[in-house]
Parts: C-alpha cells; sequence; structure tokens
C-alpha cells in the first residue's frame, strides 16, 4: 500500500522532476565510472589469471645453450620446483613473407606447461615431422589456416611445414619481441612442433614452476637454479614480456581509473549532498504540516528517506547500463585487440559496482534524513513560518567602502546575493571547482603524453633509426653492415642486457644495462634541472623513477645482477631525465672497470637520411628496423589506453558540468520564483531579471575556474604519478590552449543553463507566486 | 483624463474540466486621484480584479482601460511596461526582496522608472526614517509594509495598487498605513486603489465598490470624507 506520505514524495518528486533527473544523470555518471573501469580492469585481470591457470604458465624461464636430459632432471629433482620441462627455442623466418620471423618451439613430449590452446584442426601427435601448430595472430595476418604449407629457411636450405594447428598460447598474451612496443602480427608470430622436426638445434631452454606454497623469493629460486645448473640465464614472469606488459598496463588502467573516478565520485556527492539538502530545506513547511497533523518525526524521516531511494535506484541502473555497455565494453574491444586471450566479454558485475551504489544511496538517504532531523528538531510552528533569512548583516565586502561604492547598483545585488546565500554558492562552486578539473585533467593527459614524447624525441634521442641484432656480435661481424650504412652521419654501436637491480630496503628492478660509447651522440642526457650530462667515466647513468624505485641517489651503490648471476656494483654517478625506456646507461670506460664481460654490439643508434631500409630489414642479422617516428607512433599506440580515458574523462566532465549547472540554474530559480515574481510586477524586463539574478552563475562559475585548474593539476599529477612505470614517466602539463577551451567550455554551461533558465522567466505567474508567504 | 473603465470584464480560471468564473461581467469606472475601496468577502474576486487592472492577469472578455488605452489587447512586452511605468503594486506579504536593504528595495524599483523620487523621498512619505539601511528580516510588519508602499510611490506611478495592505497587520499600524496611503492620494493626486474584506475602511474612500462571488453588486461614491482617527475599528 502506498500511503499519502509517499504519494507526496512521488508527486514532489515529479514536480522537480528535471532537477531530480541532472541528480540521477551526476549520480549514474558516478557509479558508472566507478564500476565501469573496474569492469573492464576485472574482466582482462580474471580473463589472464584464468588463462595462465588453466594453460600453466612457466613461473620461470632458463636459458642456456645445451641442455641435456640429466640437466633436466637435476632441475626437477629441486624441492621447490614443481614441474619442468625442456624445449628447443628458435627463430625461423619466412622468406616469402617481407621477412617474418617465426619464434617456434619444439618439445619432446606433450607440453604440461605453457600449453598451447587448440584453436583449429589438430595437435601434433609427437610422430609427425615438419608439422607446426601456428599462431593464429599470424596465421590470420597472413590468411593460413589448418592444411596450409608454409616455406621457411633461405636459398638452399628450405624446411616445407605443415599447418596441422592453430593455436593461441599463454606466453604470447601481448606478443611484442625485440624491444616492440606493440604487437606486428605480420611480422612476428611464434609456433610449436616437435622436437625430431628441429634436428640441428639443440635443447636450449627450460620452462619451470614452483610449487604454489613455495614462497621463496625469486632471487632464492635463481640462486637455487643457477647452483644446479651453472652458467644459464634465469628469468621469471615479470621479466617476460607479455606477462609484464599485461600486468603493468592493467595496474595503470586501475590505478587511475580509480583516481578519476574518486575525484569524479566526490564532485558527484558533493553536489549530490547540497542539492538534495537544499530540496529538503525547500520542504520545511510541508515538514511542520504533517507534525502539526500528527505524523511522527520517524514516519516523516522515514518517507523522505524514500527520495534517497527514488534517486539510487534509477542512478544504478543507469549507471550500470553506462559502465558495463559504455566504458568496459568499448575499453574492452580496444583491449582485445591487442591481448590475445579467448574473450569471454565483459563480467557484469564487481564490488566495486555495488560499493559505488552504496556511496550513492548513503549520501542521497544520509542528506535526507539528517536535513529532515535538522528540521524536525524544531517545533511545528517554527517550520511553518518561513525561515528567517540570515542575519548576517552585511558581506565583508561592503565594509572595503570604495569597492562598494564602484559597484552599481545591480553589481551590488549581484555581489551581495551571492555571498549571503553561502550554501548556493558552495555547491556552485564545488560542481565548477569538480567539472572543470576534471576536464582539465583530461585535456592536460593527452597535453602530457606529447610533451614527454617531444622531450624524449626531441630533446633527447638524436638518432633517427635503431637496428636490432638478432644475436650480439664484435664490430667486425658487422663491417658489411656498417657499408650499407656509410652515408650515416653518426652511427652508436650499444650493448644492451637485462638485469636484476637491487636497491636499498630490498627493492628490485629489472631495465636493461645499456654500455655506449662514452662519447656517444645520440642521447643528448641531461638531469632534472636540465644541464647536460655526459657518461661519465665512473658509474651509471639511471633515470628519476629509478632512483625512486630503487630509493637510491647520486653516489650511492646499487647491485646488478645479469641474468646469468653475474654480479656488477654500479656507482649512480647522475640522475638524467630521459622519460622513456627501463634502461640504465653506462660508458664503455665505466663498464670496463666494473665488469670484464666482452663488448658485443646489440643495437646500433644511427643519425643518417636516406638509408635503405628495406635492405636493412631483410638482412637476416637484423631482427628490427624502426625509425624515430615508428617508435613515437608505437609510444602514442601504448598509451591508447590513456587517451582511451581521455576521451571518457572529457565526456564525462561535460556531462557532470552540465548536469551539475543545470541543477544549479533550477534551484536558484525555484528558490527565488518569489523574487523575479515581485521583479515582474515592479516592470522588469527579461534581460533587465537576468542581469540581477542569473549574472551570479556566471561569477560562481568565474571564482571556479582558477581552482579547478589548480585541482586539476594536482590531479593530473597524481594520475600520471600512477601511470609511471619503468618504462615510462610522465610529467604533468596542462597546455594554455586546453586551459583556454576548458574554461570556454565551462563558461559556455554556464551560459547556456542562464539562457535556458532565462527563457522561464517569460512564464513565471506572477499572481500565483506572490499569493501568500511560502 | 487618467481614467479607469471597466467594461463587461470577466475572468475565468480553468482548473480542468471546469471553469471558475472569478469576475463577472464587471463594469465600473474610477476617476483620476480618486481614493478607492473594493469591498468584498473572501472570494468575492477582488484581488481578481486588480489583478486584471494591474496587468498581471488577462482577461477572458471585455474592456479595461487605463488613460484611453485598453490594457486587455497589450502584449506582454506592453504590459511590462505599463506595470513599470504607470502602476504601483502593495501586497498584503510586503514581498521585499530579502538580501535588498530598505532603502535598497526601494533604489531597485527606482531603477526601471522614467522620472523616480529619490528613495531617501519614498522612505520619508511612508514615515520611515532610521531604519533604512536594515534588511526586511529586522523590520517589524508595519515597517515593512511602509517600504513596500515606498517602493510603489518611489516609482512614482499614476496608480497605486493595494491587495489588502492590513490584512496582516494589527490594527494601529493598519491605520498609519491606510493614512500613509490616503495622504498619497490627497497631497499627490495619485489614483490609489484598495482591495479590503474590513468594512470599517469604507469612510475614508472617494468611491466604494461592492463585489460578491465575482459580481460587483454596488458602487457608490462619497462626497464627505472620514477623518482617518475619526475611524472606530
Ligand atoms: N489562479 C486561480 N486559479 C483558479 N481559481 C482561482 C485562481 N485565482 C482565484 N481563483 C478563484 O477565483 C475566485 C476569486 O478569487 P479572488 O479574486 O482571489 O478573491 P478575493 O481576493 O476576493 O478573496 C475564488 O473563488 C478563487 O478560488
Ligand atoms: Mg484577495
Amino acid at each position: 500500500m502506498v500511503d499519502m506520505l509517499q504519494k507526496k514524495v512521488f508527486r514532489d518528486t515529479r514536480e522537480n522532476r528535471w532537477s531530480f533527473f541532472a541528480i540521477v544523470c551526476i549520480c549514474s555518471l558516478g557509479i558508472a565510472l566507478f564500476s565501469g573501469i573496474n569492469l573492464y580492469v576485472s574482466t582482462v585481470e580474471n580473463e589472464v589469471a584464468d588463462y595462465y591457470k588453466r594453460a600453466n604458465l612457466a613461473d620461470y624461464w632458463i636459458y642456456k645453450a645445451e641442455i641435456s636430459a640429466s640437466d633436466l632432471d637435476n632441475i626437477r629433482s629441486l624441492a621447490e620446483i614443481q614441474e619442468a620441462q625442456r624445449r628447443k627455442v628458435t627463430d625461423i623466418s619466412l622468406p616469402g613473407a617481407s621477412g617474418a620471423v617465426l619464434h617456434i618451439h619444439a618439445v619432446d613430449e606433450a607440453a604440461i606447461i605453457n600449453m598451447p590452446e587448440l584453436l583449429d584442426g589438430s595437435k601434433l601427435d609427437g610422430s609427425e615431422t615438419n608439422a607446426l601448430l601456428l599462431d593464429n595472430r599470424f596465421a590470420q595476418a597472413h590468411g593460413l589456416s589448418v592444411g596450409d604449407r608454409i616455406t621457411t629457411g633461405e636459398d638452399d636450405r628450405q624446411t616445407q611445414w605443415l599447418i596441422k594447428g592453430i593455436v593461441r598460447d599463454v606466453e604470447y598474451v601481448y606478443y611484442a619481441p625485440e624491444g616492440l612496443t606493440i604487437p606486428d602480427y605480420h611480422k612476428y608470430g611464434f609456433a610449436y612442433t616437435n622436437a625430431s622436426s628441429l634436428p640441428d638445434v639443440a635443447f636450449n631452454e627450460i620452462i619451470l614452476t614452483v610449487h604454489e606454497g613455495a614462497n621463496l623469493s625469486q632471487e632464492e629460486i635463481s640462486n637455487k637454479v643457477r647452483e644446479t645448473f651453472e652458467g644459464t640465464n634465469i628469468l621469471s614472469r615479470h621479466h617476460q614480456t607479455s606477462y609484464r606488459k599485461v600486468a603493468d598496463a592493467m595496474t595503470g588502467v586501475k590505478q587511475i581509473g580509480l583516481l578519476f573516478s574518486i575525484a569524479f565520485f566526490l564532485t558527484a556527492a558533493l553536489v549530490t549532498w547540497i542539492t538534495v539538502s537544499r530540496m529538503m530545506e525547500n520542504q520545511r513547511q510541508h515538514l511542520g504540516t504533517l507534525r502539526s497533523l500528527g505524523y511522527s518525526k520517524k514516519k516523516i524521516t522515514g518517507r523522505y528517506a524514500l527520495l534517497g531511494g527514488l534517486i539510487t535506484i534509477p542512478s544504478m541502473i543507469l549507471g550500470w547500463v553506462i559502465a558495463r555497455y559504455l566504458i568496459a565494453e568499448s575499453l574492452y574491444s580496444i583491449g582485445i585487440t591487442y591481448y590475445t586471450i579467448e574473450a569471454t566479454g565483459v563480467t557484469p558485475f564487481t564490488p566495486h559496482f555495488f560499493m559505488s551504489v552504496l556511496c550513492v544511496a548513503a549520501v542521497t538517504c544520509g542528506a535526507t534524513m539528517l536535513s529532515c532531523r535538522k528540521s524536525l528538531k524544531l517545533t511545528p510552528a517554527a517550520l511553518m513560518r518561513p525561515k528567517p533569512p540570515a542575519h548576517g548583516h552585511r558581506i565583508l565586502l561592503e565594509r572595503i567602502a570604495p569597492f562598494w561604492r564602484s559597484l552599481s547598483f545591480s553589481g551590488k545585488i549581484v555581489t551581495r546575493n551571492l555571498f549571503r546565500n553561502k550554501v548556493r554558492m558552495l555547491m556552485g562552486l564545488v560542481g565548477i571547482i569538480g567539472s572543470t578539473s576534471l576536464i582539465l585533467c583530461g585535456f592536460g593527459l593527452m597535453n602530457s603524453i606529447n610533451a614527454m614524447l617531444d622531450k624524449a624525441f626531441d630533446e633527447t634521442v638524436q638518432y633517427n633509426l635503431e637496428i636490432k641484432l638478432r644475436t650480439p656480435s664484435t664490430g667486425e661481424q658487422l663491417s658489411d653492415i656498417y657499408d650499407m650504412l656509410n652515408s650515416a652521419r653518426n652511427i652508436d654501436a650499444t650493448m644492451a642486457f637485462s638485469v636484476y637491480l637491487y636497491g636499498e630496503g630490498g627493492n628490485v628492478q629489472s631495465p636493461y644495462l645499456v654500455v655506449m660509447d662514452d662519447r656517444q651522440k645520440s642521447l643528448n642526457f641531461k638531469d632534472t634541472e636540465g644541464n647536460a650530462v655526459h657518461l661519465p667515466e665512473d658509474g651509471a647513468l639511471i633515470t628519476p623513477r629509478m632512483a625512486n624505485a630503487l630509493n637510491v641517489d647520486v653516489g650511492d651503490t646499487v647491485t646488478a645482477e645479469s641474468l646469468d648471476g653475474t654480479v656488477i656494483a654500479l656507482k649512480v654517478a647522475s640522475i638524467v631525465d630521459f622519460p622513456v625506456g627501463n634502461e640504465v646507461y653506462i660508458g664503455k670506460t665505466a663498464f670496463s672497470k666494473v665488469s670484464d664481460l666482452p663488448f658485443l654490439v646489440r643495437t646500433l643508434l644511427i643519425n643518417g637520411q636516406e638509408l635503405d631500409l628495406n635492405k636493412l630489414k631483410s638482412d637476416p642479422r637484423i631482427s628490427l628496423v624502426e625509425t624515430k617516428e615508428e617508435m613515437r607512433d608505437n609510444m602514442l599506440i601504448v598509451l591508447e589506453s590513456l587517451q582511451g580515458f581521455q576521451v571518457i574523462l572529457i565526456l564525462f566532465s561535460g556531462l557532470l558540468a552540465f548536469a551539475v549547472m543545470m541543477v544549479l540554474g533550477r534551484m536558484n530559480y525555484y528558490e527565488r520564483t518569489r523574487e523575479l515574481a515581485t521583479l515582474k510586477v515592479l516592470g522588469f524586463h527579461r534581460n533587465e531579471m537576468k542581469r540581477l539574478v542569473l549574472r551570479e552563475n556566471i561569477w560562481i562559475t568565474v571564482f571556479g575556474l582558477p581552482f579547478g585548474y589548480i585541482i586539476g593539476t594536482l590531479l593530473l599529477r597524481a594520475i600520471l604519478d600512477q601511470a609511471t612505470t619503468p618504462d615510462l614517466e610522465i610529467s604533468p602539463l596542462i597546455a594554455v590552449f586546453s586551459i583556454a577551451v576548458g574554461f570556454v567550455f565551462m563558461l559556455a554551461f554556464t551560459m547556456l543553463v542562464n539562457y535556458v533558465m532565462g527563457r522561464k522567466f517569460k512564464s513565471i505567474d506572477m499572481v500565483a507566486s506572490l499569493k501568500s508567504v511560502e | 483624463m487618467a481614467d479607469i473603465i471597466f467594461n463587461n470584464v470577466s475572468k475565468d480560471y480553468k482548473m480542468g474540466e471546469v471553469s471558475i468564473r472569478a469576475a463577472n461581467q464587471v463594469s465600473f469606472r474610477v476617476g483620476s486621484g480618486e481614493l478607492c475601496i473594493i469591498l468584498g468577502p473572501s472570494g468575492a474576486g477582488k484581488t481578481t480584479v486588480l489583478n486584471l487592472l494591474g496587468g498581471m492577469e488577462t482577461a477572458t472578455s471585455g474592456k479595461i482601460l487605463f488613460a484611453e488605452q485598453d490594457i486587455t489587447t497589450m502584449n506582454d512586452l506592453e504590459l511590462t511596461d505599463y506595470r513599470r511605468y504607470k502602476i504601483g503594486f502593495v501586497f498584503q506579504f510586503y514581498n521585499l526582496i530579502p538580501n535588498l536593504t530598505a532603502v535598497e528595495n526601494v533604489e531597485l524599483a527606482k531603477q526601471v522608472c522614467k522620472s523616480p523620487l529619490e528613495p531617501e523621498e519614498a522612505l520619508r512619505i511612508v514615515g520611515l526614517k532610521d531604519r533604512i539601511h536594515n534588511f526586511p528580516a529586522q523590520l517589524s510588519g508595519g515597517e515593512q509594509q511602509r517600504v513596500a508602499i515606498a517602493r510603489a510611490v518611489c516609482k512614482n506611478p499614476d496608480l497605486l495598487l493595494c491587495d489588502e495592505p492590513t490584512g496582516a497587520l494589527d490594527t494601529e499600524t493598519g491605520k498609519t498605513i491606510l493614512g500613509v496611503l490616503s495622504d498619497i492620494s490627497r497631497k499627490m493626486g495619485k489614483t490609489v486603489i484598495i482591495v479590503t474584506h474590513n468594512s470599517l475602511l469604507v469612510p475614508i474612500a472617494n468611491r466604494l465598490i461592492e463585489m460578491k462571488n465575482g459580481k460587483l453588486v454596488r458602487e457608490s461614491v462619497q462626497e464627505s470624507l472620514a477623518d482617518l482617527e475619526g475611524i472606530k475599528w
């Protein structure tokens, strides 16, 4: 049964339907943002985690030139090891397909770790030769399917392979080998075959899983393995490209999303709270009447709490639809193009959703009940009398006589209105500051990314072509490649290998140690103050994010351990501000002082024009040829999740701003109809009324904008702090143009709302509004 | 002459299916400079007539002439200007702007007029001198009504329309307010129309219009006016 009081609340809602609708919009946007991003992240994380489990992803990868069956047994006999398998791993190239490379794995027994997942065709039964299971992305890119044959190898040593099955593999969820930043399915793929099909290749890799209970650190496991098995490289999951990239991306999105949606939610909650309280304030006479009719306080409060429910339930539904079908779906559809996993679709619910709904319920019901309780403390008679206007005689500004005198009459009225109605001003300010900061943050994200790329690629990077070699080589071995490059202005050969870096307090990082010529001209290093830094004769250069992560400073020494266990002590000579790359730089001289490893070229950094890139690309020793422009573009694609955010950010903040302005405008209008009717009776024209009543909205916006800018900068900084990975560091920057656009946007919204409200002035019924004391 | 002529004026309020005739074929004439009282029980249609005359509502049928201008044919803009330049309104509940001081409330009206009085002058006329820098909430009902009258007078209108101006006041205060209104009529030569349900006010008026159920039941002219002091309340 709906009782009369409930009926009244429903009817109030209908009368205020537009404000009500705007509040529902604000709340649903909050819910949507908060839960939508989380839905996406949870979906991917769960799918990936599931997949890792299902396909039994290895915990460690061990590399050695040759691994015998007894080596494998030794590893297997270690207590902590659950399972271990050995594989032959090598790259085979497809001459026909413009230098495409297949990373081929061969096992001599059924795979139990990193099990490939068959999508089409059939598995290998172990007996066939020259049959393989092919990467489905690679197959797609080349239009290959089960039963097709592919040819690999050079001129006289070609092999024909039969594609027996199309597979997906857990090691290659995000396959970007050889320092690629994004997958290139046309160029790189993987395949599985029987060990017998690769007679010339030795077993050279062991993959293993650790017992789930074993809580040994990565370091301890590595040591154990190295004890048993000298001279090996060991790689943990956290070093494995695919695993790391997926984890980093998800953490980034999650943390940024959390920060942003909390900021958004806070604005929404504050605006909702104030609006609902104001709606209740406008109900005080009704409350008085109800009380005098004998309704109990409890009953009245309970019924008004219904208002909270009336806001929460539609917000919940609308919020979920937006979260699920707009935010999560769009992020997911972008994500799934890079992550090779079984797309099971977005999870419909996460705890975040219920949490945000609960928050909305708490805010709306809390606000109604609290203001109800506050009002109901008064006697019914006191409630029915109009609320005495605040006795705050004069605003502070009036004491500044010269200023006050200089104001026009309407200026005085507007100013006084602004300052005497603090709740109204507060609500406006919160809304404006919140939405301005979010919009600016959205614009700022892009500005910051571009500024970072400019800094990295225009200021620091002085080469315009990078060539990676498949295997480390001596200078003499590369003489013909140098010949190809003889038109280049500068070539720096560098050596690079993965290391674990141990800093203070157990902090570990896994960067590349890059050894370069002392007088290299490829990277124009600068310290954080912008002074040029050269490679020192002692010690290495690290980035600020590395210094932070390791908790070290200039002069400290960090221990670097290469994957084969060689330990090098590195003194931090200087901290250089290079925003991209997870690398530590050291000069040849300094390197020779701390290590006796020979200098083998891995990468060539080239500054030159009109080089024959195709010729370079077709050289079998070269695994990657990438121009500066390509690096930059790929970087941008990696940052796509951030850019996707930016769109959501700007869109949502815009909607929030609009809804807030709308609520503000309407509340102001309804609370002041009596005043407006009086002005109308006095014969004020519409634009004169606007000047008196609506101009304050513009002032509120103008006051709010600078604060919005400040908060926006802080928010952007916090978000970018979260987005900082070992690979990437973005400093907050909001371009002047963006600020201008953001400000204009907000002002335009304010004016639009003013315009809409101004039109309503026409329909004010003077007689009805002035009939009695409201 | 700035006479007021009502010619068969009717006003219907439509409320869904039913329609209420709040003013039914009302005809009367008020001369310039007169003080006219519209008397009648609650619901008689007095306010309706006043609002029609003030250009706050439009008549359903009939003609209303003020200074030979038919206000029933005016559009929105013309009606606004009519209210702006010709009419001063005084309400039962004052309707002052709460966050403007007394003098500022008066100044507000001055803003939109062609030949206004000075706000201080208008406040002096209504007998409010000391508390002109107070906010409405700091003033008594009588003082607030004085401010409201000052606001209307300040516009220097041809016609002052007062709807139950003493309705919310005690008798003594009501009396002084009426004194102010009758002074405005007699000394300043303004046409003043006062709506009331209190027949005791009748003696101070030049003209009396009595209404009942939306109809005009009697119209009378009094030549000899009683002094305010002589009236027993
Ligand atoms: N806006 C309105 N809608 C419907 N009926 C109205 C409206 N205004 C007045 N009435 C009706 O018109 C009649 C006359 O009202 P009114 O002029 O206010 O009377 P008075 O001022 O003499 O008390 C009343 O019966 C009232 O119910
Ligand atoms: Mg009335």
